[in-house]
């Protein structure tokens, strides 16, 4: 199964003005090989990937061999021709061609375009996967995970013979997820190597035949995915073994705060039923586009039913737009936090205290600069963000620390009910941990927390309650520390009966 | 036929073809062939701008300076063709890219090598090209523009020459659009920047080439004016780059780049010089024209946005099982 060396690196150092992304990273790939590239945010897998696809140019002494002999790539262009080629994880393709174009973009640089070899090299390439598509069809008509093999073909029609898939699955549902393995499957068969990054671990022992584990910019080491188990490999990445489960300690549910009847909105949710608790986290569970977000967002004002009623304690309220959400003390946590969460250029204390400006006014109606300044230090020390310099624009956190700061936005609001989206998508191992305490502790204060998740684990370790949601109904409730979990899953997927 | 349907083009052809319905109504001499002539003819120089405006909006840029640019042009040319012994009319076209070149590739490079936004850079630049052909003439017109060069702006034949040269422009435009490595370019970056990037595409070039190719229809534009006006105002055609930018997005190109297309923009420029041909046969005075052309801007450009987040939200739906 050892196929030869395809590509080597060695010796990679990368030195951006103040900070050593790596140092000395080693990296290499056989020929059809699935290939996983693991560690937490901040490691410096995406600056390895960048260089790897020509996007950035690694420090002196860094040397790259492909088949053995050294390159250098000095732009994208250059990796392409000796075939690497990344799919980056927002896959990098245009909404506004169609999909023949999509596939076809970046050659013919004598300048004119050949509509018909066009729609023949994409063609072609679809077919390669084994999967059929109209190649004329604007990309942004398709789902996602269409969009990402259009993603795959087009590295492929490239001669490709590396890949880079940077979180594959981020955004895929289940069913989706077993097409991409499949799709993996057949390009490892025409001999094709993949470098697979992604946060979660059971797909990379699923999937990959080797492992290289980047920590702090630095070569951790490279282990035949035989050899290792979960916790292993974890204790590799964060170099200490992280306690991912056993949070779920049995959790005292209060007073019934919020009660949703026969919520019902056309082509999004139906008949949606449930109770909240005080001090009780609810999961909201199921395949991505069975109405989940919907019916949360409904709860938020942003997605308003069209009939159904909701009960705040044992209150009947509407919900109609936003604000009466937050009159109401609920809070939404998007799923997106840097697209719909923060002010990237604004500072971390304002990030965090812009949802109570109101409530902290002097008496002649000025901001109180100091209620600001001691409200957003409260919420960094218990959110432990890093680094603790309040004046420091967003823009400059990393990504982990952006969602806390994004978190803290909304706790500083002191909700009773506390709704959050995917609340650990795209989030390493360390800060994922992080929150699940944080969300745990929240509970246990008293808050009533809705949680969205796709993830299993997190759901499992982390609610108290399951709803299970299906094609825009909830088609299950169980508890989840007495409940049957495979039949939840069963019920996600299959549905009913 | 669907397909010809959904095209927002269609749309807005619709519109126009009613409203010189409406006005032929109104009054018969709308559809005479000197007012159709007049009509296309006075369009011509926003409409060759347009066309370069288009391939700038669907970078997602924006080109403020094209009336000055044409000025600049136009203004030199007046004053080549009335005291150079060399001014024939191939030099004349020759010097109107030059300095459409000139004035292009001064946008092209400000913006492309300094990553500054483009509205700031043409802002200054047009408030420069306007400023020196204003210090040289002291503002003053220039009159009585040799005939040879007139010419190049008559009728003949009942076929109109500024018609043609807007013809040829919109069809090298649209050609260029769809056929070269450039045009695919202009699509890629206005749709995602960072993807283009990823797939090698030269991001600073594109750039570049999209306000040099801008400049050089300006340039073109510049001598059209002439021709077809017989003196130059210096300080005139104030305010035709926003008649450049109208005319590309009526047409549906849209604003935040990725998409649009020169038929589309063709479209527009029709149906600006016709509303304002329409107001002066409807005897409407003059005054009420920004009025209008705001009114119109605006409703168009709300129609569009009201279809795409109808679309948009058509494509969210989630199937519902009927039974629980």
């Amino acid at each position: 199964m050892a196929g030869k060396v395809f590509l080597q690196m060695e010796n990679i150092s990368m030195t951006f003005p103040g900070i050593k992304a790596l140092n000395n990273v080693r990296l290499d790939v056989r020929e059809g090989e699935v290939h996983a590239l693991m560690g937490e945010n901040g490691a410096g897998k995406s600056t390895l990937i960048k260089i790897l696809s020509g996007v950035q140019k690694p420090d002196v002494g860094s040397k790259i061999l492909v088949d053995g002999k050294e390159v250098e790539f000095s732009g994208v262009s250059d990796s392409i021709k000796h075939g690497i080629n990344a799919i980056h994880q927002d896959l990098s393709l245009f909404p506004n061609l169609s999909v023949a174009e999509n596939i076809y973009l970046g050659r013919s640089k004598n300048g004119k375009v050949n509509w018909k070899e066009c729609t023949k090299i994409a063609e072609e390439a679809i077919e390669v996967l084994g999967i059929t598509m109209d190649v004329q069809e604007q990309l942004s008509n398709l789902s996602i995970a269409k969009q990402q093999l259009v993603a795959i073909a087009r590295a492929i029609s490239f001669k490709s013979r590396l890949l880079i898939m940077d979180e594959p699955t981020a955004t895929l549902s289940f069913s989706e997820v077993r097409m991409l393995y499949s799709i993996i499957e057949k390009l490892k068969k025409q001999n094709i190597a993949i470098l697979f990054i992604s946060h979660k671990l059971d797909e990379v022992f699923e999937v990959s035949d080797r492992v290289t584990v980047l920590k702090d910019g630095e070569y951790v080491g490279c282990k035949d995915i035989k050899e290792l188990d979960e916790n292993r490999l974890v204790q590799m990445m964060v170099g200490r073994s992280v306690a991912y489960k056993a949070l779920n300690d049995v959790s005292y549910a209060g007073n019934k705060i919020l009660e949703v009847k026969n919520l019902s909105k056309r082509g999004n949710f139906k008949d949606i039923s449930f109770a909240l608790h005080k001090g009780e986290i609810l999961a909201l569970t199921g395949l991505v586009g069975a109405g989940r977000s919907e019916t949360v967002k409904a709860l938020f004002g942003l997605n308003p039913p069209d009939s159904g009623e909701i009960y705040l304690n044992g209150k009947k309220i509407d919900i109609k737009n936003v604000s009466q959400a937050i009159h109401n003390k609920i809070a939404f946590i998007p799923e997106d936090r840097h697209e719909e969460g923060l002010i990237l250029a604004m500072s971390m204390k304002d990030n965090i205290t812009l949802p109570i400006l109101k409530r902290i006014l002097t008496p002649l109606r000025f901001i109180n600069r100091k209620e600001v300044d001691k409200s957003a230090e409260n919420y960094v020390e218990k959110l432990s963000i890093r680094p603790s310099q309040i004046n420091k624009l967003a823009r400059n956190f990393s990504g982990g620390n952006q969602q806390k700061i994004a978190v803290a936005k909304w706790l500083i609001t002191k909700p009773d009910i506390l709704i959050i989206d995917e609340p650990t998508h795209g989030v390493d191992i360390a800060s994922k941990t992080e929150i699940h305490k944080l969300l745990k502790e929240l509970a246990k204060e008293g808050m009533a927390i809705i949680m969205v998740s796709s993830e299993w684990q997190e759901v499992f370790a982390l609610s108290d309650r399951v709803l299970v949601m299906r094609h825009g109904r909830i088609v299950h409730e169980d508890n989840t520390a007495t409940g049957n979990q495979d039949l939840m899953m069963e019920k996600a997927i299959l549905g009913g009966n | 036929m669907k397909k010809i349907l959904e095209k927002r083009e269609t749309g807005v052809f619709l519109i126009l073809l009613l409203l010189c319905f409406g006005l032929s109504l109104y009054s018969p001499s709308f559809l005479s062939y000197t007012n159709i002539k007049n009509v296309l003819v006075n369009s011509v120089p926003v409409g060759i701008m347009a066309a370069g405006m288009t391939i700038v909006l669907i970078t997602a840029g924006i080109d403020v300076s094209v009336a000055s640019q044409m000025m600049f042009s136009a203004t030199w040319l007046a004053i080549f063709s009335q005291n150079s012994p060399i001014a024939n009319p191939v030099t004349v076209l020759i010097l109107a890219l030059v300095l459409g070149a000139i004035t292009g590739a001064i946008n092209g490079f400000l913006i492309a090598a300094f990553s500054i936004p483009p509205i700031i850079i043409t802002l200054g630049t047009a408030s420069i090209y306007r400023g020196i052909i204003l210090v040289y003439t002291n503002g003053r017109w220039i009159m009585n523009i040799p005939k040879w060069f007139t010419a190049l702006g008559k009728t003949y034949y009942n076929i109109p020459l500024p018609i043609i040269y807007a013809i040829i422009i919109f069809m090298i435009t649209a050609w260029i659009l769809k056929h070269t490595y450039f045009g695919r370019s202009v699509y890629a970056v206005g749709g995602n920047e960072n993807a283009a990037r990823y797939v090698g595409v030269n991001i600073k070039k594109t750039i570049f080439l999209t306000y040099f190719y801008s400049g050089l229809l300006c340039g073109f534009a510049g001598f059209v004016l002439d021709a077809i006006l017989g003196n130059c105002q210096p300080s005139g055609s104030n305010g035709w780059e926003m008649n450049a930018i109208a005319a590309a997005v009526i047409g549906g190109t849209n604003i935040l780049g990725g998409s649009g297309s020169v038929i589309g923009t063709v479209i527009g420029v029709a149906m600006m010089g016709v509303i304002e041909n329409g107001l002066v046969v409807a005897h409407i005075p003059t005054y009420w024209q920004k009025l209008v052309y705001g009114l119109i801007i605006i409703a168009t450009v709300t129609f569009d946005v009201l279809r795409r987040n109808y679309a948009d939200s058509k494509k969210q739906m989630i199937e519902i099982d009927q039974e629980a």
